[in-house]
């Protein structure tokens, strides 16, 4: 509105980049001008992608802005440039807003005081800012680009970013939380790089899917893969096994079975960094990915039948997952470990509505559903690592049972997490409920019944785990590690406005989000180009409440009454559970992460090292023989030439010069 | 013809004057070291930036900027109407960046040297080898006719193996000969049995001039004999598995400066061999050759970075890193497809780079620490915040992460194998596993570097260590300006892609 949107699409990602660049410059002039210029660049950042939104309210549009095109070699061209449209920007708003956020958040956040109440700052802060504004910024290029390299450039400079913040407290020296690590350190930069391998793990896929792709359809570009008349028609049946590879990226992104092992341990960073990751960028790229091909992959499915396949395995795996992650989330202790797996689940969630774009008639409901979700939970997420980073910081512990009976201490705190857990559990009127009601619907509709049971069982569990949550921060007793705190004169208190401020603005946003559905609905169906005019948007009809919403009713009821009962009653006493098979299942992570690091890390440990011992030296060892035979020759010599500078030697290669040379002139 | 400036002479003198100013130069280092450590250094260091001033003055020159050659051949040999040999100087596109990098890196390591390398015997004969080794490799670089190329080619094995056997980082003289020797048998063998398919060229052909070979039509079953045999010379060259043998040792033995030039510029040279020589010459007879080479290139990658993880020792690590790059690069000309090409040609200028750039940082570390051995390494980054920086650009880099170079080189080698899997078409999965193997390759090279910057700049400092600070500024300098140029190339690729490209269209006969 008040910059032409072309140029918004650049800035928007722009701006943080710059900001990470200059973030060293000033942070040798004033620590503080280096933080206010943080903050800065990420209002500005939130600002150019409003902007770009209430572009798109006014008049949707899709604008494919080309900037550069390399042509490398015949028929190889490299593009450089945006693709302005509804979901990009709705995706650069998402990153922009919350991280600015995330950004404000921070400043507060990750300030300490140390034993005499002097404020400590973290002597690494510079190295914090420049990657959250470039985490930022990789997150807005993603989005924005107009080619699917461009997107794998930012898909991969998110994964940097992450390896950075989550190993941040790199050389802390307090005893690690797990044993096979001396220093927490150690475990903090062990949990960085593991982000970084699995999400590589399926970034080969994603490269491979991608440079495959280009070979049938002739260019990276998304705008034109949908002119596809153009494509190599002989190839078409490799497509599923290219969509397939394709949906490796996100699997690993946005941490799906088998490659959701990653994200529990990168709760080792700044809990703004959770944030950061869970909310606003990373776990939403993979989703963002797949909402983009799949207009694609629709259309292609009218000539390849075969391309069902994907839609079936986005979904499976979707289903799965959510309902993997939300058993899993049931038994943790440590309460952002509890919003990690129930952000796992929740994408489970997006995949599964995603991938029944293409098993479902009505193939819009379904993708907005997976789309309307991916905002939802971006806002409640965003507002629950928060408030959990505000509790973690006034208590100083990351576990559950070292909290409790907190809620009087920090009424704001404890008023937005819970605005946040009702949200997540689906209550009405808050915009999870909207969200995972469109969700049902589409499944309902769709006749995709199997998907829809595993969805409603895993509501159950998200309910039930939430106010678990809930009851057991800031309900009941306060804990030994509290009353300890206390008794040396720490008080338990409310965060800092710059913590707050953010949590009000998410609060309020989670709960009246449910209005944004009817905003949602508008800003697709008015477009008139590009991708996302495959689906019939103007066919929705907002708020739609029907018989899924017994279902949501019911969840209500099973999942957090019992939780109620147990968790702020304390009618039940859980605790014999402790040593049954099913709670050490699901403690264990269904041994998936041990077998994983078993046959990946240790096994191919043990490979290379018996490689290594056997295969390796025996050819080293025989090469060395050989020349251990001319080596008795130099030393021959040697005994016959004496020449300070091994005489022998030269005289063996201007031998062989010579040789040369006469074969050369004769 | 426009370039970015305009030089007084005629652009084949800069060439001729690189040439010339460093073997003469070397002979007066040489001389100069007798006297004076530092004026070695000092004449060394100014040889080796005048010829890089020279070769950039030729690159922004009018002929090469606008996708042009300049050529300048004496006859050498024969009479002049019908010349059997030429000695010339070619410098395009391709030529010019490869000879920048190669005296880019002869700089920086004497420069590197001159910090790193304490209480040298005899400092002429070193800093003149030095440059002698540059000079060949040079000569290398701007060779016109076959057998140009391949007295450089061996020639710029005997400053090779004296600094390998004089200044070995054994103690043992016996050791470091072995060392040494095993090194030089293996390379000059690969030189010779690559001279023995000159002479098959020069037998049916009648010439040894490059650009005349390419446009001559070879009978395809020759072509397929002198290709195999060329590309085993080669082959030993470049250290791919299971030829690699003598890089291990020798990697180990050689001080850093002197490793730098190995396998950062000396491996190069196999591999301009092959873009130059064999593949425009050669092209319709190797396509037989393909999925073999594919496969060797494949069992590269994995053999390097399966051997690189299993390492107690950075330098080492760094040296099978090495082996496996070059796997990458073989990978690339294996598919034999424009876009592959262009990508190993374009890897091989980054690799260059980024294969220095984390030696000069093991080095760095070596003269601070001590040590070079992982167990004995820990928590560095906060005391080094310069040096981690720049060995963690590198490490990210050579992993295969953009925004840095090594990215673009990387996917373009593998849209080669991607676009081979197009051409083979439905049914034929080979090329579409080989694709996604080689993709994986680079997940593997992610786990060892990523697993190297985790022992030695994270978590604790081992007791000893704790007052160790970051390296000399010199050293940070180099080291900054490389990865500099690593984030720069990333960023902006079209600044080699607008040299390399035009030079390699119609290398592989359509593609």
């Amino acid at each position: 509105m008040i910059l032409p949107l072309e140029l918004l699409g650049w800035l928007v990602f722009v701006v943080p980049i710059a900001g990470a660049l200059f973030t060293p410059v000033f942070g040798k002039i004033h620590p503080t001008l280096r933080e206010v210029m943080a903050v800065l660049v990420g209002f500005i950042t939130a600002f150019l992608a409003l902007d770009m939104v209430l572009d798109m309210l006014i008049s949707p549009t899709s604008i494919d802005n080309n900037l550069i095109t390399w042509v490398i070699t015949a028929g190889i061209e490299v593009e450089f440039g945006v693709l302005i449209d509804p979901l990009s920007v709705l995706l650069a708003c998402i990153a922009g807003g919350i991280g600015s956020l995330i950004i404000l958040f921070s400043v507060g956040y990750m300030t300490g005081h140390d034993a005499e109440g002097n404020v400590v700052k973290d002597p690494s802060l510079t190295r914090y800012y420049f990657f959250m504004q470039f985490f930022v910024a990789g997150m807005i290029l993603l989005v924005m680009a107009n080619n699917m390299l461009m997107t794998f450039i930012g898909w991969e400079i998110v994964g940097m970013c992450s390896y950075a913040l989550i190993g941040f407290w790199h050389n802390l020296k307090e005893p690690s939380p797990v044993p096979e690590y001396k220093t927490e350190g150690e475990y903090n930069a062990a949990s960085g790089m593991k982000a970084f391998m699995v999400t590589r793990v399926g970034d080969i896929g994603l490269l491979a899917g991608i440079l495959l792709l280009f070979f049938i359809t002739g260019t990276f570009n998304y705008t034109e893969m949908l002119q596809t008349d153009a494509w190599a028609v002989g190839l078409f049946h490799l497509l599923p096994i290219v969509a397939i590879l394709i949906f490796a990226g996100p699997i690993g992104k946005s941490a799906q079975f088998p490659l959701h092992i990653w994200l529990p341990e990168a709760m080792a960073g700044p809990t703004t960094v959770s944030a950061l990751i869970h909310a606003a960028a990373m776990v939403k790229a993979g989703v963002y990915l797949v909402a983009r091909i799949i207009p694609i992959f629709l259309e292609v499915m009218q000539t390849v039948p075969e391309m069902i396949v994907f839609f079936q395995t986005v979904a499976a795996i979707g289903a799965f997952t959510a309902f993997m992650a939300a058993t899993m989330a049931l038994v943790q202790d440590e309460i952002k470990k509890v919003l990690a797996y129930s952000t796992v689940s929740q994408l489970g969630y997006m995949f599964m509505a995603l991938g029944a774009t293409g098993l479902v008639a009505e193939s819009v409901s379904a993708y907005a559903a997976g789309t309307f979700h991916l905002l939802a939970h971006a806002l409640f997420k965003a507002l629950l690592f928060l408030a959990a980073g505000s509790v973690l910081h006034a208590v100083q512990s990351k576990k559950m049972s070292d909290m409790g009976g907190i809620r009087k201490d920090m009424k704001v705190t404890f008023a937005a997490f819970t605005v946040g857990a009702l949200s997540l559990a689906g209550v009405f009127p808050f915009v999870g409920f909207w969200s995972k009601e469109l969700i049902f619907e589409a499944l309902w509709l769709g006749g995709q019944y199997i998907i829809f049971l595993i969805a409603f069982i895993t509501a159950i569990l998200t309910a039930f785990y939430t106010f678990r949550m809930v009851g057991i921060t800031f309900f009941g007793e306060k804990s030994e590690h509290i009353k300890s705190l206390e008794s040396h004169g720490h008080h338990i208190h409310e965060a800092p406005p710059t913590m707050t401020i953010p949590l009000i603005i998410l609060a309020v946003l989670a709960a009246t989000g449910g209005i944004l559905e009817i905003v949602f609905f508008g800003y697709f169906s008015g477009l008139e180009t590009g991708a996302l005019t495959h689906f019939d948007w103007a066919h929705l009809a907002p708020f739609a409440l029907g018989i899924t919403t017994i279902f949501t009713i019911a969840v209500w009821l099973v999942g957090i009454t019992p939780a109620y009962l147990i968790y702020w009653r304390n009618k039940y006493d859980l605790s014999r559970f402790k040593d049954g098979f099913l709670y050490k299942f699901l403690w264990n992570r269904w041994y998936i992460n041990a077998l994983w690091y078993r046959i990946f890390v240790d096994g191919y440990l043990w490979l290379s090292n018996a490689i290594h011992a056997r295969v390796e030296s025996a050819l080293l060892a025989f090469s060395g023989a050989l020349s251990g035979g001319m080596d008795g020759v130099s030393r021959g010599w040697r005994r016959t030439m004496t020449g300070v500078l091994n005489t022998n030697v030269l005289g063996m290669m201007v031998g062989i010069i010579a040789f040369l040379l006469i074969l050369i002139f004769l | 013809m426009q370039g970015i400036i305009d030089i007084p002479i005629p652009s084949h003198d800069l060439m001729i004057l690189t040439l010339l100013g460093l073997i003469f130069g070397g002979l007066l280092v040489m001389l100069a070291g007798k006297w004076s450590e530092k004026g070695a250094q000092a004449l060394a260091s100014l040889v080796l930036l005048g010829g890089l001033a020279l070769n950039v003055f030729l690159l922004l020159g009018p002929e090469v900027w606008s996708g042009g050659e300049v050529l300048y051949e004496v006859v050498w040999l024969g009479s002049a109407d019908s010349p059997i040999m030429n000695m010339g100087f070619r410098g395009d596109g391709l030529s010019t960046p490869i000879a920048i990098l190669v005296l880019g890196l002869g700089l920086f390591s004497i420069l590197f040297s001159t910090v790193y390398m304490k209480n040298l015997k005899q400092p002429g004969l070193y800093y003149s080898l030095m440059v002698w080794f540059v000079a060949a490799m040079v000569g290398v670089i701007y060779a016109t006719d076959l057998m140009q190329f391949f007295v450089f080619y061996e020639l710029m094995l005997i400053p090779a193996f004296v600094l390998v056997y004089v200044y070995g980082v054994s103690e043992d003289p016996v050791k470091r000969s072995k060392n040494a020797l095993q090194f030089w048998i293996w390379t000059a063998a690969g030189g010779i049995v690559s001279l023995f398919a000159v002479f098959m060229l020069f037998g049916y052909a009648g010439t040894m001039s490059i650009s005349t070979l390419t446009s001559a039509s070879i009978p395809v079953e020759i072509a397929k004999f002198i290709g195999i045999i060329f590309l085993l010379g080669f082959g030993m060259k470049l250290g791919l598995v299971p030829l690699h043998v003598w890089a291990p040792p020798v990697y180990g033995e050689a001080p850093i400066p002197v490793l730098i030039l190995l396998s950062g510029a000396m491996t190069k040279t196999a591999a301009y061999g092959v873009i130059r020589i064999v593949i425009p010459i050669l092209s319709e007879g190797l396509r037989g050759y393909a999925s073999g080479l594919m496969v060797i290139s494949l069992i590269t990658m994995f053999y390097g970075a399966m051997m690189a993880i299993s390492q107690k020792d950075l330098k080492m690590m760094l040296a099978y890193s090495s082996i496996s790059q070059l796997g990458y690069l073989m990978f690339g000309y294996s598919t034999m497809t424009s876009i592959g090409v262009n990508g190993a040609a374009f890897q091989l200028i980054n690799h260059g780079i980024l294969a220095s750039l984390t030696f000069f940082c093991a080095g760095a570390l070596k003269m601070k620490t001590g040590t070079m051995k992982f167990d004995k390494l820990g928590g560095l980054a906060p005391k080094m915040p310069v040096l981690a920086t720049v060995y963690i650009i590198g490490a990210l880099a050579l992993a295969g992460t953009p925004p840095m170079s090594a990215f673009v080189g990387e996917w373009m080698i593998f849209a080669g194998a991607a676009e081979r899997t197009a051409l083979a078409g439905v049914g034929q999965p080979f090329y579409l596993v080989m694709t996604v193997l080689a993709v994986v390759a680079t997940g593997l090279t992610a786990a060892y570097y990523l697993w190297s910057i985790r022992r030695i700049f994270f978590g604790q400092v081992p007791e000893g260590m704790e007052d160790a600070r970051d390296s000399p500024r010199l050293i940070l300098v180099i080291t900054g300006l490389m990865a500099f140029v690593v984030v720069i190339l990333g960023v902006w690729p079209w600044m080699l892609w607008r040299f390399i490209g035009p030079v390699l269209t119609g290398v592989v006969g359509g593609g």
